[in-house]
């Protein structure tokens, strides 16, 4: 089945005092997808993805994982059913090692703590963070390595669905190549489904197989890379409306 | 008048085995402090309370205060699941001040309790198999201490062999980091909070047995252990085991030749002076990273 719907959003609505930050939301992602979740600053984008796991409870709405309804559910159970999101600002474990952060990811599948820190090799190995950096605490290294140390951290919890939020954010050219390749094998090699939310278009239009717009919190528009930025609809969001 | 050179050394050897149980009881502070971001200013007065404790059961039962603990760790661990249930965690992300008032407010019951039990005059044990000393000569060593000292430091290795070593510790640290985080690689922060602040609280049960082996209880005892350990938490700088043992023995040494050299009734003070001296030079602590 290669259909399946692993997320579905419908309704969604979420509210901060006066400010709606999300308003009636659906959306569908089916299985090795990767989405992209794209809309201009306060668009709601990160906040349908705290939604989404449990870090806000919606006003209105739900969210079904692989047809499981899963709204309002505590972030730690839905990380155990196999939900997982990197974050937009980097929040590494600043006095843990790199490879203690990663292996506390892979302990949600194990107790075992040597078999997790072998996991968590493999999956550092898997997204190329250098071997000779393992031992370095959170606050010594770099931001493209905190960017992949994130993901790891992530993918170790052998997440089904996984949210990568702006994580090309303040990389350089050629390191946001490096990470579009990461990204695309962690899709394709390890089967995982990826919910893209990205402000760097050159990247996730070359990564996403369908993109999202949201835009003041609603569904703007979506479909393929292509038909998304040809959308007026998207333009007149991002540049405003032509002047008269 | 000069004093001796052996009563300095003994001095010296009673504040490192002072500093070993400071050492454990700031532990558990700085474990919940550190984890939960609560400062338990009543965190002493649960030593406090254990104290009388083991004075009572210790006399009934006519054996050494430091058997008692295995009946004052699980109970205390009990008592502070029952804290944190009922006191704790309604004030969790709320103002650092409420937070305050709630742990300031448990201090003072605990201690206006004691009074009222107790009154004020300090309780000592009166069997214990440890009131041996030593000679060695130069120095003698008091048994009492010496194997509160050997336990406190066990027990803080082994705390130390938890947090860096077991999938739980992990989970306590990943927490203490990002509890956000730490909540979406599928840790339970509800629970990892509860078994933190528990495990703090038994610690101070272990603590008070270990100090009625040679010290007393008073009504007030929680208010300087309670304090003292904040200055060995802020002087150790938060996160290490090895900053926590140094800043320990620094501040039992400080106190002991205080007492033996100054006045007994300074004791207190004087690591203070220390502390905001340390202050103008390593505002991050002796072994704190900026």
């Amino acid at each position: 089945m290669s259909n399946a719907v692993v997320l579905e959003v419908s309704g969604l609505s979420k509210r901060f005092g006066g400010i709606v930050a999300l308003n009636n939301v659906s959306l569908k992602i089916t299985k090795r997808e990767i989405v992209g979740i794209i809309g201009p600053n306060g668009a709601g984008k990160t906040t349908l993805v705290n939604c989404v796991t449990g870090i806000y409870r919606p006003d209105s709405g739900k969210v079904f994982f692989l047809g499981e309804d899963i709204t309002g559910k505590p972030p730690h159970l839905i990380a155990l059913k196999g939900v997982a999101r990197t974050w937009q600002k980097i929040r590494p474990f600043y006095n843990m090692s790199v490879i203690e952060a990663v292996t506390a990811g892979a302990l949600l599948r194990t107790k075992d703590v040597l078999k997790a820190r072998e996991e968590a090799t493999e999956v550092l190995e898997f997204v190329g963070f250098p071997k000779s950096k393992f031992e370095m605490l959170g606050r010594n290294i770099t931001l493209i390595e905190h960017k992949l140390v994130d993901l790891a951290r992530a993918i170790a919890t052998k997440p089904k669905l996984l949210f990568i939020d702006e994580v090309v954010a303040g990389l350089r050219p050629h390191e946001v190549d490096v990470i579009a390749d990461v990204v695309r094998r962690v899709n394709r090699e390890m089967g995982i489904t990826l919910g893209v939310i990205e402000h760097v278009m050159r990247f996730v239009m070359s990564i996403s197989d369908r993109i999202v717009v949201l835009h003041e919190g609603r569904l703007l528009t979506q479909g393929t890379p292509a038909e998304v930025a040809r959308d007026p609809l998207v333009v007149e969001a991002y540049l405003g409306t032509k002047p008269v | 008048m000069l004093p001796s050179p052996g009563l300095i050394f003994q001095s010296v050897l009673d504040g490192v085995f002072l500093g070993f149980l400071y050492s454990l009881i700031a532990l558990g502070l700085s474990l919940v402090f550190g984890v939960m971001g609560i400062i338990n200013f009543a965190h002493g007065d649960f030593i406090m309370l254990g104290s009388y404790l083991v004075w009572i059961l210790a006399n009934g039962l006519r054996s050494d205060p430091s058997f008692m603990s295995l009946a004052t760790v699980p109970l205390f661990f009990v008592i502070g699941a029952a804290i944190y249930m009922t006191i704790i965690r309604p004030v969790l992300g709320k103002e650092p001040l409420i937070q305050i008032a709630v742990t300031v407010g448990i201090g003072y019951v605990l201690q206006n309790f004691a009074l009222m039990m107790f009154r004020a005059e300090p309780r000592a044990v009166q069997t214990t198999y440890l009131n041996l000393y030593l000679n060695l000569g130069v120095v003698s060593i008091h048994l009492a201490k010496l194997i509160s000292a050997f336990l406190s430091l066990l027990i803080v290795l082994g705390v130390h062999y938890l947090l860096t070593k077991t999938w739980v510790g992990l989970a306590i640290r990943a927490t203490a980091y990002d509890r956000e985080v730490a909540s979406l690689m599928g840790i339970n922060v509800g629970k990892i909070f509860l078994l933190v602040f528990s495990l703090g609280i038994g610690l101070t049960g272990l603590a008070a047995s270990l100090w009625m082996t040679f010290g007393q209880a008073d009504p007030y005892i929680g208010s300087s252990f309670g304090l003292l350990t904040w200055v060995i938490i802020a002087l150790g700088g938060l996160g290490g085991v090895s900053g926590l043992i140094a800043s320990s023995l620094i501040v039992g040494i400080i106190q002991s030749l205080t007492m033996t050299l100054v006045s007994p009734t300074v004791s207190l003070a004087i690591p203070y002076v220390v502390f905001i001296m340390v202050l103008w030079f390593r505002p991050q602590g002796l072994f704190g990273k900026v």
